[in-house]
């Protein structure tokens, strides 16, 4: 009789725990949520550095205006090379939309203790299938995000913070998949390299750093 | 000298087969401008459609630049058929119409008269190019407006604007470089000809046959290819490599520059020994 009722409390005492944990991660995300929902728009200037195998461009200067809850825009005098995913904060549809928020473990990134939130949308809508978020509880600021798309196979962001407005961050670093192709060069005439093919691994890391300065929030 | 030259331009700009070398690069230049004015973006897409799977472009992708650098892709092929048509007759043309004899009593060297009328050659060639330049990038600035320039070149090169035009004007004076190689063979042919089809046409079939052989038959000639002339017509392309290969740049200069004298010297030997029948 004793050792049935020390099992059961077992039981009970550890879903429980999973159940708090559980119910922990998605509130602390759906804090992280309401933090980024105060910003109504937002402009800043952003420096811009692109490191991929097959393009050689130098850092270009542009300006970024965000407006809730999705509206984003780049304005560049020369030609921008941007990651389809990562940089528009397209994270932001997840967040608000339904999902399940699984805590994984806590982690030291950047310095900081973080901790690892599984999140998995709820409806097929959206182009994320699952997302890992590396949440600083402390200044509830979000330091990493892994995310996994149908599209546009992954990409992960590290985040860096200054002093900005509502924790906006002072710097971006984005690595994401990028499927490796053979470059045409009929249309330019480029004989030489017609028979040039990239590396035909399948897919390389491709890396863009951003920096962002002169915030005007809302 | 001066006047002998004037001469020779005037004989040069009174021919109608002059116009044709203009004319051929002022339509093909505003076909592709207009080709690329109206369904531009439809051309970029469909040649960028793998990258835009991974990236997102921003900025003006057709400017003057990029469609300046697609006009030069496009007429290094017939550039030097325009050059041959003049240069190949300017020795044979007078000597089929039997009016050297009458020139050659006039008090004047042949080395003399061969200069002015290389020198006449080379400024319509000359000319060709400027006609080029002033097209693509006078009429393009108007139709386009500036920007970056984008290049397909085995890699994605994206160069800044004020980058772009200095790798134009580089690659443009070496395109008049190039050029006057292919305009000291039409003359070297000349010399030895008695009437101009035989050098127009034997510039094309050497600048095509050699190109053909050294592409189909690369790995035989390979040896060899470095040290054709053929091979650095299209070496104005080595100037919108993101990092300019001064090795590559020099070796194709250089051996532009011993082709162009050594197709002069054989000539100029050859002209002043000739005897004159015609």
């Amino acid at each position: 009789m004793m050792r049935s009722i020390i099992v059961l409390f077992g039981i009970v005492t550890f879903f429980t725990t999973v159940l708090n944990a559980q119910r922990d991660a998605e509130g602390l995300v759906k804090e992280l949520s309401l933090k980024m929902q105060l910003v109504d728009k937002y402009s800043a200037d952003i420096l811009v550095k692109i490191d991929v195998e097959f393009v050689n461009i130098e850092e270009r200067k542009a300006k970024v205006f965000f407006e809730k809850p999705d509206k984003f825009e780049i304005k560049s005098t020369g030609i921008l090379l941007l990651p389809k995913k990562g940089v528009e904060m397209d994270y932001l549809q997840l967040f608000n939309a339904e999902f399940t928020a699984i805590d994984e473990k806590t982690e030291i990134v950047s310095g900081k203790q973080t901790r690892l939130i599984k999140i998995i949308p709820m409806g097929s809508e959206l182009d994320i299938v699952l997302a890992q978020v590396w949440i600083d509880e402390l200044n509830l600021r979000i330091v990493r995000m892994k995310t996994y798309t149908k599209s546009s196979g992954s990409y992960r962001i590290d985040f860096s913070y200054k002093n900005n407005p509502f924790d906006l961050p002072a710097a971006i670093r984005v690595e994401f998949d990028v499927k490796n192709m053979s470059l045409p060069s009929t249309l330019t005439g480029d004989l030489e390299s017609l028979s040039k093919k990239l590396d035909s691994k399948g897919v390389t890391k491709g890396v863009v750093s951003i920096e962002y300065s002169n915030y005007v929030v809302n | 000298m001066n006047k002998l030259v004037r001469i020779e331009l005037y004989k040069i700009f009174t021919k109608p087969r002059t116009y044709i070398g203009f004319g051929a690069v002022f339509l093909i230049v505003v076909a592709i401008q207009l080709g690329f004015y109206f369904e531009g973006e439809e051309i970029l897409d469909f040649v960028i459609q793998n990258l835009k799977d991974s990236f997102l472009f921003e900025g003006k992708l057709i400017n003057v630049y990029t469609v300046s650098y697609i006009v030069l892709t496009s007429l290094w092929i017939h550039v030097p058929i325009l050059i041959a048509l003049v240069t190949g007759d300017l020795i044979a043309g007078e000597a089929n119409s039997g009016t050297f004899r009458l020139i050659l009593t006039r008090p004047v060297s042949r080395t003399k008269l061969l200069f002015a009328k290389f020198f006449a050659g080379w400024t319509y060639t000359y000319l060709v190019i400027i006609l080029m330049i002033v097209l693509s990038v006078g009429l393009g600035s108007i139709l386009f407006g500036s920007g970056d320039l984008l290049i397909l070149k085995g890699t994605l090169n994206i160069f800044k604007a004020e980058d772009a035009l200095w790798r134009f004007a580089l690659a443009y004076s070496y395109g008049i470089l190039s050029m006057t190689v292919v305009a000291s063979l039409a003359f070297m042919l000349s010399a030895f000809a008695e009437n101009s089809i035989g050098p127009i046409i034997g510039t094309f079939a050497i600048i095509i046959g050699i190109t053909v052989i050294s592409t189909l038959g690369f790995s035989m000639l390979r040896p060899i290819i470095p040290f054709l002339f053929t091979t650095y017509l299209p070496a104005w392309q080595l100037f919108f490599d993101y990092e300019l290969d001064y090795g590559k740049i020099s070796r194709a200069v250089f051996t532009d520059l011993a082709y162009i004298i050594l197709f002069l010297s054989v000539a100029f030997y050859h002209f002043r020994k000739k005897d004159i029948l015609s």
